[in-house]
């Protein structure tokens, strides 16, 4: 037996030896209005996720740590419902839970709550919790800031938000996905809709990722709370604080979050270098409550030195992000339109990256050259919101738009002084306004039966208004168009049934356009290194057309769940890579491709003790003309995990199942296969008192050698894992 | 009645004085003055768009009469350089003003100085007014360039391969335009035309070329016209192949740095 083992399971025998406390809590879930029981409901503790389910009656008990706690209460059909249980003012009283019926889930709202995964996950950044999620995946191309897609669909196919506000990557070789901007301790909500069942922001394939930012609170007068932690096989070090005062009608919150990490080790020890990453996150919040409504100011401040990327040419010196949000809210219930929300936001993105670190003489791509770049992209934007209570039924209406100017360019320095520097602008000087009004409607019909409706418009005027920049693309396009304007209409019909308390089903419609990025209009010699292949914008590009059909079927019983989801999709016009001439491809519009994939899920909790949970997708894409699979569609993959609740002590052991990926796009973007591996993670976390926590555990138990099949440049994945954190708070 | 004959004449004097009087540099103030000198009763003024260099000049002679300095508008001109060497002496390819009438004022052609150095310019005029020949002599110093490359063809002949345009290459589309020549003897350099070309251009430090170059194809007079793309600033290189209906003659190439 080896050493790792041996540590295995005295970890997990600590972590069955743990004696359990705490206080019972009792109460019975209802539906609002009729006052009927809500069947099997999902009655958690925040922020552990601990918990229990309801009885076919509505009824559940269950144990508490000593102290205030937090709970949340769901259940299908129903709005997520958040309560505060203190023992002073609770203890020995039956609990009632009223839980409002739903807007259709067309959404999944993974609630993080101030870094804490309700999983057990060990959350280092924002992708570890969105990695989790069936559906979605993350390119890799270093250590930091991994890129999520949805469905197999990134970039322009997923509409990446921060709290509903539009945020534009600055780097054109997409080192700065959004959600690197938002660290995990800020993080409250992924909201996540897949596909085009929700068009709330824009029509893209792959779906919606909304990460909805921890608020300040004046529930909280004084919190406090830090963490630190350590990672073995990149050697990061981070700290995490957050605070939060409050007064009657204002609070402040603000948080601090440090990383830096080495170059991280791939399985079977092997260094990966030019890996490390060092960066600094701050948030502020302030609220001020303003008799029936609040307004809300947000500041996030987040800056990245030194991120190395090996599988790319570059690495990015610097990265540097301001978000500022001011928000206004006003709740009238019992009014017309009862709930009014209106956003204004500006947001500037700066990116720097170089090759001064690399040995530029022995690559194949730009050998004897430097290629420092620069890019920058400045956002404002306002989102006004409104919901009108209907007799049955309820209307919501959003009215957004957004400007965004984007700047890109990259300078050529031989290592030959005889040589002259070369120039070119990726993006130049390109700016983008858009408008969009989205109404949905929900009408309830006998509380079993809703449909939801989803109709969004939209009208984008791009331009390219450098002169260089507008010289260099009439070299690859006659007479193209500088200046286009483009209407985008999408709608979408879906219907819940829950015809049994146990049983819902879903089904939905939905078809959209999209129209085509800045980046695929207007890009110019855009690097890709998942081909090779230097990309130029088209600026004749076709909207992309889209159309979905998606069922739903979801099961309850007494102590668990589960759910299975199927799609098909069809995407007219599909946008890719074509070659144009040796090491140069152009985007443009392909006849057609098609997505149909299957998802599933579940938990199941034997015991008081003990949780399963499982879950796997497939998916299966063409490229219709081109006739071979779409590029980035990740292999049959599957997850399930054991979770033992002893007391204070909880004690995680999952594994995740990769297939080998053969389908695999050879024309689009010269993929490979990729082969199947397997992951061993083992976690524990012991709460020493409310204050006190920590966490331990170990990722990739076995220390495999792994690629991901997006993983860009075949970089592999991260090595056997150590992690240790402290959370303190009060 | 007389009167009036009198002061319509002396009006259309004064208007017809004026118009002679607008001199070629009030018609293109861009034209720099390079020369002048006397020829068949004729100030002979020789312009160009620039000091001489090595590759192809665009020249511009403009005739006033030597007595009234009045623009002369019927003559025939005709240019012929000439280097002399301490070896041997050689002409060059030579453009020469068509028709008998000047273009606003000039009578335009060409050369293409195929080095640097002290070249001997002669400009021979026949001036139809007075149905007199003659020729003004000039010495032009011509600055180097790199516009003209020779190559031998496969046929045993020497050919000059002079770049026009562009002259001040811009990132994205170009005209690109070269004349072709071909040594007959030392004195003689008639332009070539009918044969294909195939232009291809490079960033040699970087590897790569760039997509939808137009080959250059013959307009007249050695002339051949296509379009270059550079996609980037920098040193570029734009190798051109040249070729007949029956052989392929040759490559030269063409360095230059796009701003």
């Amino acid at each position: 037996m080896t050493t790792r083992h041996t540590w295995a399971i005295l970890l997990m025998v600590i972590a069955l030896i743990y004696p359990a406390r705490g206080e019972e809590i009792r109460g019975r879930v209802v539906e609002a209005g009729s006052g009927a029981p809500v069947p099997f409901a999902a009655v958690s503790l925040l922020p552990t996720g601990d918990g229990v389910h309801a009885d076919s009656l509505g009824h559940f008990r269950l144990t508490a740590p000593a102290g205030k706690v937090y709970l949340q209460v769901q259940s299908l059909g129903f709005r997520d419902h958040s309560l505060t249980w203190d023992p002073e003012k609770h203890l020995h009283h039956f609990l009632t839970v009223i839980l409002e019926p739903l807007p259709i889930p067309l959404k999944e709202a993974v609630l993080v709550q101030a870094g804490q995964s309700p999983e057990r996950t060990w959350l280092n950044a924002t992708e570890d919790v969105l990695k989790s999620r069936n559906g979605v995946r993350l390119v890799k191309r270093g250590n930091f800031a991994l890129e999520p897609v949805v469905r197999g669909q990134g970039d322009g196919r997923v509409n990446l938000m921060v709290d509903g506000m539009r945020v534009f990557s600055a780097c054109v070789d997409k080192m700065d996905p959004v959600s690197a901007y938002v660290e995990v301790e800020n993080l409250a909500e992924v909201s996540l809709a897949r596909g085009n069942s929700d068009l709330t922001y824009g029509g893209g394939a792959g779906g919606s990722i909304d990460l909805v930012t921890e608020k300040a609170t004046l529930d909280k007068p004084f919190a406090l709370a830090a963490e630190s932690g350590f990672e073995s096989a990149a050697g990061l070090m981070r700290f995490r604080g957050v605070s939060n005062v409050a007064g009657k009608n204002r609070a402040l919150r603000l948080s601090l979050s440090l990383k830096s990490a080495g170059d991280f080790a791939a399985g079977g020890g092997k260094t990966i270098p030019l890996s490390g990453f060092h960066k600094a996150n701050a948030k502020i919040d302030f609220l001020q409550k303003l008799g029936a409504g609040n307004l809300r100011m947000a500041y996030i401040r987040d800056e990245a030195r030194e991120v190395g990327y090996p599988s790319l040419l570059m690495d990015a010196t610097r990265a540097t992000a301001n978000l500022l949000q001011i928000r206004y809210r006003l709740s009238r219930p019992g009014k017309t339109f009862g709930d009014l929300e209106t956003q204004v936001y500006a947001n500037t993105v700066d990116h720097w990256m170089d090759d001064y670190q690399r040995d530029v003489s022995t690559r194949e791509v730009m050998p004897n050259m430097y290629m420092p770049m620069f890019g920058k992209t400045r956002t404002t934007g306002f989102d006004l919101r409104g919901s009108l209570a209907t007799a049955g039924g309820m209307l919501n209406l959003s009215l957004q738009g957004h400007r965004m100017n984007a700047l890109a360019d990259m300078r050529m320095q031989s290592l030959d002084p005889t040589v002259s520097e070369a120039f070119l602008l990726n993006l130049g000087d390109i700016a983008e306004t858009q408008g969009a009004a989205v109404l949905s409607y929900e009408r309830f019909f006998s509380g079993r039966l809703v449909l939801r409706s989803n109709f969004r418009g939209e009208w984008r005027r791009s331009s390219l208004s450098d002169e260089r920049g507008r010289r260099q693309m009439l070299g690859f396009w006659e007479d193209p168009e500088f200046e286009p304007e483009n209407m985008a209409l999408g709608g979408s019909l879906n219907l819940l049934w829950r015809w049994a308390p146990q049983w819902m089903g879903r089904t939905g419609l939905s078809a959209s356009e999209r129209i085509p990025t800045h980046v695929e209009r207007f890009g110019y010699f855009l690097y890709n290194p998942h081909d090779g292949y230097f990309y130029t914008g088209n600026p004749g590009l076709k909207k992309e057309r889209t159309l979905q059909f998606e069922v739903e079927l979801q099961r309850s019983f007494s102590r668990g769940e589960w759910s299975l989801t199927a799609f098909g999709t069809r995407i007219q016009n599909y946008i890719s890579g074509v070659w144009q001439s040796e090491e140069f491809k152009v985007w443009r519009n392909f006849s057609g491709a098609d997505l149909v994939g299957v998802e599933v899920s579940g938990r199941f909790s034997p015991g008081k003790s003990l949780a399963l949970s499982f879950q796997g997708d497939y998916l299966y894409g063409v490229n219709r003309a081109e006739k071979e699979p779409l590029p980035l569609i990740p292999p049959l993959s599957a997850a399930w995990g054991i979770l033992f609740n002893q007391g204070r002590v909880a004690t995680k052991l999952e594994q995740v199942l990769n297939a080998r990926q053969t389908r695999v796009a050879r024309l689009a973007a010269a993929e490979a296969a990729s082969p199947a591996y397997t992951l061993v993670n083992f976690r524990q976390e012991a709460r020493f008192s409310e204050n006190w926590t920590l966490k331990w555990g170990v990722e990739n138990l076995s220390d495999v050698f792994y690629r991901d099949h997006l993983s860009i440049g075949r970089l592999p994945g991260t090595g056997r894992n150590f992690y240790l954190g402290a959370t303190i708070s009060r | 009645m007389k009167r009036l004959f009198v002061v319509l004449f002396l009006a259309m004097g004064m208007f017809a004085c004026s118009d002679s009087g607008t001199g070629p540099e009030e018609n293109n103030p861009d034209y720099s003055k390079l020369a002048e000198g006397f020829a068949a009763g004729a100030k002979v003024i020789l312009y160009g768009e620039k000091n001489p260099e090595v590759g192809y000049n665009r020249l511009f002679v403009a005739l006033q009469d030597s007595i009234t300095g009045e623009a002369l508008d019927d003559a025939h001109v005709s240019l012929e350089p000439l280097m002399e060497m301490p070896t041997m002496t050689h002409s060059a390819p030579v453009e020469n003003p068509a028709g008998s009438t000047p273009v606003a004022g000039y009578w335009p052609g060409a050369v293409v100085f195929l080095m640097s150095g002290d070249w001997h310019v002669e400009v021979h005029v026949h001036n139809h007014a007075t149905n007199v020949h003659g020729h003004a002599a000039f010495h032009l110093d011509v600055a180097p360039g790199s516009d003209v490359q020779v190559a031998t063809g496969a046929d045993g002949a020497l050919y000059f391969l002079t770049k026009i345009s562009p002259a001040e290459p811009k990132v994205g589309m170009n005209a690109f335009e070269v004349a072709i020549h071909k040594r007959e003897n030392m004195m003689s350099h008639p332009a070539v035309s009918g044969l294909s070309l195939e232009m291809t251009p490079t960033m040699p430090s970087m590897g790569h070329g760039s997509p939808n170059n137009v080959n250059p194809v013959h307009q007249q007079d050695g002339h051949y016209q296509g379009e270059v793309n550079f996609t980037m600033s920098g040193d570029w290189d734009i190798a051109l192949g040249f070729a007949s209906a029956q052989d392929s003659l040759g490559t030269v190439n063409f360095q230059l740095t796009v701003q």
